[in-house]
């Protein structure tokens, strides 16, 4: 006797879905870079991955939407958030961390034990 | 011949080119605040153009990057409202350096020397920044998609 197993259509998690974009840009990141333009070594995107991976369990696994991951000209790896005319930015650089939580006529830095609760906010 | 400070009219449209790699495709249509970020490390200000004086398609083959390029629009009267100064090699130079508010507008690129706020605070145009123009640039519409990044 045979049987069907039934699968839950669950969306993909956030999470799941930065990890594989980082991934992409880990391995396509030197093929691209311009003049000057600084590619962060393969330890910086492990570290993001995992202080992401951790600001997530901090804010009790949030459901956002999947957040922009992008390259900045001197390395730094960011992730931004859109909600309406509000962002939210992390961007970690060499170094140097910053949360940028902005809209249309203000910017606010964020401290980084800060950034769970904010996370959580935008999910709520 | 150096550059010095120019004044540009208030309705004259600039464009910023902006980049993206092939695999990078959610962002095509998007402006992020990396677009108006600064080479702290070999650049003075960021690099815009004047549709007064080049293409489009012109400014982006001089950029030469292996990155696929779009352009953002906005009206220079919207920068100096918000304290940026442009500089340029003529009246008519089809690019402009752009600096932001406190900058000591140096120009000495021959001896590799870059700008600094007079201040000492960090530039405008620098990520980290407390008060980052490059995230500014990207609300109440001062920039918008004009050519989209396409493959």
């Amino acid at each position: 006797m045979s049987s069907v197993i039934h699968h839950k259509d669950a969306p993909t998690d956030w999470y799941e879905e930065f990890c594989q974009r980082l991934e992409i840009m880990r391995q396509n990141a030197p093929k691209y870079a311009d003049q000057d333009e600084v590619v962060p070594p393969d330890w910086a995107f492990i570290k993001v991955r995992n202080e992401i991976q951790n600001i997530r369990k901090l804010a009790g696994f949030p459901q956002l939407p999947v957040p922009d991951v992008w390259l900045g000209p001197e390395g730094d790896i960011g992730l931004t958030w859109d909600s309406g005319d509000k962002s939210l930015d992390l961007i970690f650089g060499w170094g140097k961390f910053t949360a940028r939580l902005s809209d249309s006529s203000k910017q606010q830095l964020i401290e980084q034990t800060d950034v769970p609760r904010i996370l959580a906010q935008m999910a709520a | 011949m150096p550059a010095t400070e120019i004044e540009l009219a208030d309705d004259e449209e600039l464009i910023r080119i902006y980049t993206r790699r092939p695999d990078e495709p959610w962002s095509f249509k998007k402006l992020r605040s990396s677009d108006f970020a600064r080479i702290m490390s070999s650049h003075s200000g960021i690099s815009l153009w004047r549709l007064r004086y080049i293409t489009r398609e012109e400014a982006m083959a001089r950029l030469g990057t292996a990155k696929l390029t779009g352009t953002a629009i906005c009206k220079t009267g919207t920068l100096k409202a918000l304290g940026l100064r442009f500089f340029g090699k003529s009246a008519e130079d089809a690019h402009v350096s752009t600096r932001c508010p406190g900058c000591d507008l140096n120009t000495n690129y021959e001896q590799k020397e870059l700008c600094a706020k007079l201040d000492g605070s960090r530039c405008g145009f620098e990520l980290h920044a407390e008060n980052s123009i490059c995230a500014t640039l990207l609300k109440n519409g001062i920039f918008t998609i004009d050519l989209p990044v396409r493959t």
